[in-house]
């Protein structure tokens, strides 16, 4: 547990491509707030392994979105039934349904279609929130915190230790 | 470009999806179990599945379906169900099986384990089951229910059948008391003779026509007093009427209850205190085994379709298709196996055709025909049709089963009545049949070459008895006639033996009815004495407004007779 928390410290201290924390970030919503074992979360997961995203802030992202999905289901539920629903859209919806691929992909599910919604309604504004909260964490508030009596009182812990010694 | 790429990660999910592949024929296999188990409300367990998408194929091995009423058995198990798949279908999340190959069907077999579902195993039989159970629990050595219980658990829908008649006659009174206001009164009265002594001092003209009007207003308050009269007695006689069906009431009950529990047939229906509780058992499982079958041919029900959608599953929507299917569908199977019949075992072969859950997508109803023999020489026909495309269920089915050989069948194993079937060749045919006017089925069962056995060891004088009665009894038949809906069935049987049994039981068993009646009888009129005893003071009520009624009239034809 210590470590993973310094390896996220480590992650936020580096100069590492902010945007590859937020896109973890924006995986781990799809991936946290969608039912899981739906097939577009085998696309997910290829992703989050081959694109160069941080490993570490998917996983506690992704666990953090589960929890919220619990939460999320009945407005996801709804709100997928809303959309499958619409008037405007039934000749779209119609015309996926003939396709074996769209059926696989379950986009035809009130929950599935519902959160798919919510967490690309959530992903840009997820996304630049993290890029602009990482920048200025580091830009602002990590000099002015290395200053401060916690700070001095944090490096003579065992944490911190762990987190020199992955640095 | 390449800081954002991660090869090794490309084959970390290779080997994700190797090992998913690797596990498919396991996911299969506890897809299926669990899917099962949901379904029938107990363990459904398979040995090994294997699916080939390449071949399109699908082979499940060592199929058991736990029956949900007895977890120590299976409701069938099979040794090997082989099907052709479509495979673009699975990706739609659809079954579809143009043809499957049941082997080794065996019906009701033992399970080495329990089958229950720990804290979820269910009864369809369900509380109508517990009850007729009870109510076949021997009073003495024949099913005489215990009039206590039965009683108790009828004296608050009795209690509530005579409240109903209460308050039908305090609607009554309460109409009475709204008419009685309406009815010509005193002032009214008092009006026609200031009236009538008014016109004494006009001209003649004058005074005649004012008598024509007020004899003409006395008339219709006449008119009006005589259909209040009209009405008080409909109402009296309403009233006579609900009082006596409530002072009857007891003695309707008791008939009605002892007829409900079969005690009501005279020497018919005798068998059913012999071997009823067996003969219950067997239609009770039929009926069982037929509601599970049927459940999974109505998943498609709006009933089902209204319930919410588990947390975390959504809804699947259905939109417009060219040629929907539904989402299982098994178009033919064929089926061997081996069903065990009175300790005989006979092979059968057969075809199940249109095998789904949702009828009313796929438009066709399932039918089912099989036949078999015993080595013995016993034959065995089903034919079965179950048509749930309607609102309603059409189900029928029949089974005709011929010279089955049977031996050493245990009729009845009351301790204190023994009673076996030695030897004997029985033809057995049935038809079943459920729709919008409920259900009806008939069991006709012919023995010839009848030999009986109470056992040595009963010695009671009714064992007795009926040792000696059935003796001559080489052949019988047996009917069994079941109705009304499968949760709740009536069940009522009537054999050849009846008058046989009658005549040697007879006596003591009618005596035993009659002493059971009379205390049901007495048990009712207890406690409903205070509720019926007011309705009888309910007529008395009515006197008074006849009195005043009479009175009324009285006055209003003195007064026109003195017009006159």
């Amino acid at each position: 547990m210590l470590s993973a928390i310094a390896k996220l410290l480590k992650v936020l201290n580096s100069d590492d491509n902010p945007a590859q924390v937020a896109l973890a970030v924006v995986f781990a919503l799809i991936m946290g707030v969608t039912p899981l074992m739906s097939p577009h979360n085998i696309l997910i997961l290829l992703l989050v392994l081959f694109i160069r995203v941080n490993l570490s802030f998917f996983l506690l992202s992704f666990a953090l979105f589960s929890g919220l999905a619990y939460l999320l289901d009945p407005l996801s539920n709804q709100l997928g039934a809303a959309v499958l629903q619409s008037q405007g859209l039934q000749s779209l919806w119609t015309a996926l349904y003939q396709s074996s691929f769209w059926r696989f992909m379950a986009y035809n599910n009130t929950l599935v279609m519902g959160s798919i919604c919510l967490s690309l309604i959530l992903a840009a504004p997820i996304y630049w929130t993290v890029i602009w909260a990482i920048t200025r964490y580091r830009d602002k508030v990590r000099a002015r915190m290395a200053q401060t009596r916690l700070m001095l009182f944090v490096k003579s812990t065992r944490l911190f230790q762990l987190y020199d010694a992955l640095s | 470009m390449t800081q954002w790429i991660r090869w090794w990660g490309l084959g970390a999910f290779a080997a994700i999806a190797a090992l998913w592949l690797l596990c498919l024929d396991w996911i299969v296999e506890n897809s299926i179990e669990f899917a099962g188990t949901q379904a029938v409300g107990a363990k459904v367990e398979l040995d090994s599945a294997e699916l080939s998408f390449a071949k399109g194929q699908l082979t499940l091995s060592g199929l058991q379906v736990t029956n949900p009423d007895q977890p120590m058995q299976n409701l069938f198990e099979s040794s090997r169900i082989h099907m052709n798949l479509d495979t673009f279908a699975l990706l739609r999340r659809q079954f579809i099986s143009d043809e499957a190959t049941i082997d080794g069907l065996k019906l009701y077999t033992e399970r080495k384990r329990s089958g229950a579902i720990d804290g979820r195993f269910f009864n369809f039989a369900g509380e109508g089951g517990k009850g007729r159970e009870a109510a076949l629990d021997l009073a003495s050595k024949l099913n005489i229910p215990d009039v206590s219980e039965i009683a108790d658990a009828e004296e608050a829908r009795l209690k509530a059948e005579i409240e109903a008649m209460q308050n039908e006659i305090a609607d009554i009174q309460q109409g009475w008391e709204a008419r009685i206001e309406q009815m010509p009164s005193k002032d009214k009265l008092a009006e026609y003779q200031r009236r009538w002594d008014k016109l004494e001092d006009q001209n003649a003209l004058v005074k005649l026509k004012g008598a024509k009007e007020l004899r003409d207003d006395i008339d219709d308050d006449l008119d009006s007093i005589k259909t209040l009269n009209q009405q008080l007695k409909t109402d009296r006689e309403r009233i006579a009427k609900l009082t006596e069906q409530a002072k009857s009431l007891p003695a309707r009950e008791a008939d009605r209850l002892l007829a409900s529990v079969g005690l009501d047939q005279g020497f018919d229906g005798m068998i059913r205190h012999i071997i009823g509780d067996d003969a219950f058992t067997m239609i009770n499982q039929g009926l069982s085994l037929y509601q599970t079958a049927a459940g999974q041919l109505s998943q498609n029900d709006p009933v089902a379709e209204e319930q919410k959608p588990q947390r975390g599953s959504g809804e699947f929507i259905r939109f417009a298709e060219a040629e929907p299917l539904p989402r299982f569908l098994i178009k033919q199977a064929r089926i061997n196996g081996m069903a065990p019949i009175a300790g005989q075992n006979i092979s059968f072969e057969g075809m199940i055709k249109d095998i789904t859950t949702e009828q009313k997508i796929w438009g066709k109803p399932l039918t089912l025909k099989a036949g078999g023999n015993s080595d013995s020489g016993a034959s065995l026909k089903l034919d079965g049709l179950f048509d749930h495309r309607g609102a309603e269920p059409a189900d029928a089915f029949s089974f005709d089963l011929r010279q089955l050989a049977l031996k050493a069948l245990t009729l009845s194993d009351s301790p204190e009545l023994p009673l076996a079937l030695q030897e004997g060749i029985a033809t057995i045919t049935s038809s079943f049949q459920l729709n919008q006017d409920g259900m009806s089925a008939n069991v006709d069962s012919l023995v010839k070459q009848a030999q009986f056995l109470v056992a040595e060891n009963a010695q009671s004088k009714t064992a007795q008895l009926l040792r000696s009665a059935l003796a001559s009894a080489e052949q019988f038949d047996l009917k069994a006639f079941v109705s009304g809906n499968p949760d709740e069935p009536s069940i009522k049987l009537k054999s050849s033996l009846d008058q046989l049994i009658g005549k040697a039981l007879g006596a003591e068993v009618q005596a035993k009815i009659a002493e059971q009646k009379a205390l049901l009888q007495e048990k009712l009129s207890a406690s409903l004495a205070q509720q019926t005893g007011k309705l009888g003071d309910s007529s008395n009520d009515l006197d008074t407004y006849q009195n005043q009624l009479d009175a009324r009239n009285g006055e209003l034809k003195a007064l026109l007779a003195q017009l006159r």
